[in-house]
């Protein structure tokens, strides 16, 4: 029931995600369609293009009409039409969500496990210089710029080193060389949220760590590693679960910079290819596809949520 | 009618504190991240006077050079200083992150006070907004902007400043809300009192240390993203000198040269992270919890 329940609670947010996209286009000054003609057509041509484009768009038809289609044809499957070389939008998504897939999974995935036994450490030495030394380095984490971080990789294990691939890494993870090509990027993005995520953990473990159930949880004589793990990492946990949904978009859309960095053929080229061709639809549809995916993940952080805090499902 | 009577009470019966600022300058990270940002203010702000060389002046007989008396940092791949460059690129780096994280956040007080102060239809539509707004990170929200409005120094500052609005506007509206209940903003109301104007005066009296926080916090993922931005091609133009460009040429060269990636990143880095040593220090000190 809960299942059904939050994720009713979650349409409000879809239409919004979808009316916000769809009206980014009639965000922009000037009509729509002459933003969409390309730049060498001039003079009849450009007019003639203009009213090609609204009506082929649809944009000749009342706005709440256009936006009625819009949402119609998602429900069909129909991400429209690329302007720049006027294939089905859908499919070519469909080509590089996996590559981008993988990249802010493996990130989330390491970030999750390496930051709670950070977090943990940090906490138990409160004030002391592993704390410190955790909390100074997190802080580097933060304000690290991810390419420049990922560009410093490339220079030191590829350029110098030569133990790895500056770039190819295109989905494959089936061999060595898949892997070799996945490692540094990977690694570029989860720096940042790494960071983010055990300074978290560290605060949330603070707050529980002087409950009255853990000291009794000492008091009746259970080995330190008991206590924390089994009592009082699970309620600490919940302010961390919360944000993983933000955290999974994060690394969605950090995506963007590391596939540029390291040449990844994934839907962040995709995006930075179709802005820099003015094919604004296939932006929207991209843009779409990777909110959607955004609002999945924190459909999830909150069952995550609910499965760990029992309680939430009564409220 | 005011709050200062209040305040005085209070003060006389909690024991005394340090001054925030001095609690701020108690922090030896606080004390170098100031002195680092007061370095790349002075650099903005006097780089034609300070520069050795012009930010376009090409030395093609040195290119991709590095460090040497005549080019401190060395030079890019057109002969050009980067020490020049880099002191030129300062002032892209804090206009549009200082920039943008003031207008961001004035935009968002100013939706948390209307939405919060007239409630209903306002409010729902305000938080419906807002919560839209956080579904996107921000750089995918600025991307989507950017793909709108197109690539440039004007669009990427209001694309940061867009993503910004949801942070502000929850903060105050929750201040807002909690505000409305006090006895003396009541009073206040029950003598006709209760009018738009004096509730921003209320919120800006009681919330600036945590607006100034949370802006000084803000300040770094705004740095970061418009050298994001900038890196992809999607800011500043070439041949304007900009950090995050600089490193997004310099990768091309980096088997001849690492200067123009190492340095324009390091300022980058740096200037994040003093920064966020600023307002973890301030964040500190002005928490009226903490008393030391």
């Amino acid at each position: 029931m809960y299942i059904l329940r939050s994720a009713l609670a979650k349409l409000p947010v879809i239409v919004g995600v979808m009316l916000l996209v769809f009206f980014s286009l009639h965000l922009a000054p000037g009509d729509p369609a002459e933003l969409l003609v390309p730049p060498d057509v001039t003079g009849a041509a450009a007019a003639q293009a203009v009213q090609q484009i609204r009506h082929e768009l649809g944009l000749d038809k009342p706005l709440p009409v256009q936006f009625w289609i819009y949402v119609d044809g998602l429900f069909h499957g129909n991400l429209g039409t690329s302007l720049a070389n006027d294939l089905p939008i859908g499919p070519q998504i469909e080509a590089r969500a996996p590559v981008t897939a993988e990249l802010a999974f493996g990130a989330f995935i390491l970030s999750l496990a390496l930051s709670v036994p950070i977090g943990i450490l940090a906490a138990r030495r409160r004030g002391r210089a592993a704390d410190g030394a955790v909390m100074l380095t997190a802080l580097f984490g933060v304000s690290m710029p991810d390419f420049w971080f990922g560009s410093m990789l490339i220079l030191l294990f590829a350029v110098d080193l030569h133990w790895l691939p500056p770039s190819g890494f295109d989905g494959n993870l089936n061999t060595l060389r898949g892997w070799e090509n996945y490692a540094m990027p990977v690694v570029t993005l989860t720096i940042g949220s790494l960071a983010l995520l055990s300074r978290l953990v560290r605060a949330a473990m603070l707050d529980v760590i002087n409950e009255d159930y853990v000291r009794t949880a000492r008091a009746k004589g259970l080995a330190e590693r008991v206590v924390i793990y089994r009592h009082a990492l699970r309620n600490s946990l919940l302010p961390v679960v919360t944000v993983l949904g933000f955290r999974f978009a994060y690394l969605l859309s950090g995506a963007v910079v590391v596939e540029q960095v390291f040449s990844i053929p994934g839907m962040g080229r995709f995006i930075l290819e179709q802005i820099n061709a003015r094919d604004f639809p296939a932006v929207q549809s991209t843009t779409l596809v990777l909110a959607l995916f955004i609002v999945l993940a924190n459909y999830l952080t909150d069952l995550a949520y609910a499965w760990i805090d029992p309680r939430v499902r009564y409220r | 009618m005011s709050a200062a009577p209040e305040t005085a009470a209070i003060e006389a019966i909690l024991p005394r504190r340090a001054s925030p600022w001095r609690r701020l300058w108690r922090n030896p990270w606080a004390v170098a991240g100031t002195i680092f940002l007061s370095i790349v203010v002075l650099a903005a702000l006097l780089a034609p006077v300070i520069s050795p060389y012009t930010p376009d002046h090409q030395d093609l007989f040195n290119r991709l050079t590095g460090p040497s008396p005549t080019h401190v940092l060395g030079t890019d791949e057109l002969g050009r200083d980067l020490l020049t460059r880099l002191i030129f690129g300062a002032r892209i780096t804090l206009l549009l992150g200082v920039g943008s994280t003031v207008l961001g956040a004035t935009v968002g007080v100013i939706l948390g006070v209307v939405s919060g102060f007239y409630g209903g239809t306002t409010d729902a539509v305000v938080t419906f907004i807002i919560d839209t707004l956080m579904c996107f990170p921000g750089l995918l929200l600025a991307l989507l902007i950017i793909g709108v409005l197109g690539s440039g120094t004007r669009n990427v500052l209001i694309a940061i400043a867009i993503y910004q609005i949801p942070t502000f506007g929850r903060l105050v509206r929750g201040n807002v809300l909690s505000l409305r209940e006090r006895d003396y903003v009541e009073a206040a109301r029950a003598a006709g009192a209760g009018s738009l104007r004096q509730m921003f005066t209320h919120v800006l009296r009681n919330s600036w240390s945590t607006i100034i926080v949370v802006g000084t916090l803000s300040l770094p993922g705004a740095i970061l993203t418009e050298a994001a931005l900038s890196f992809l091609g999607l800011g500043v133009k070439p041949p304007t000198p900009e950090w995050g460009s600089m490193v997004s040429v310099g990768q091309s060269y980096m088997d001849q040269s690492v200067g123009e990636v190492l340095f324009p990143g390091l300022a980058i880095f740096f200037t994040a992270l003093s920064f966020n040593f600023l307002g973890d220090a301030l964040s500190d000190a002005l928490d009226p919890k903490r008393i030391d």
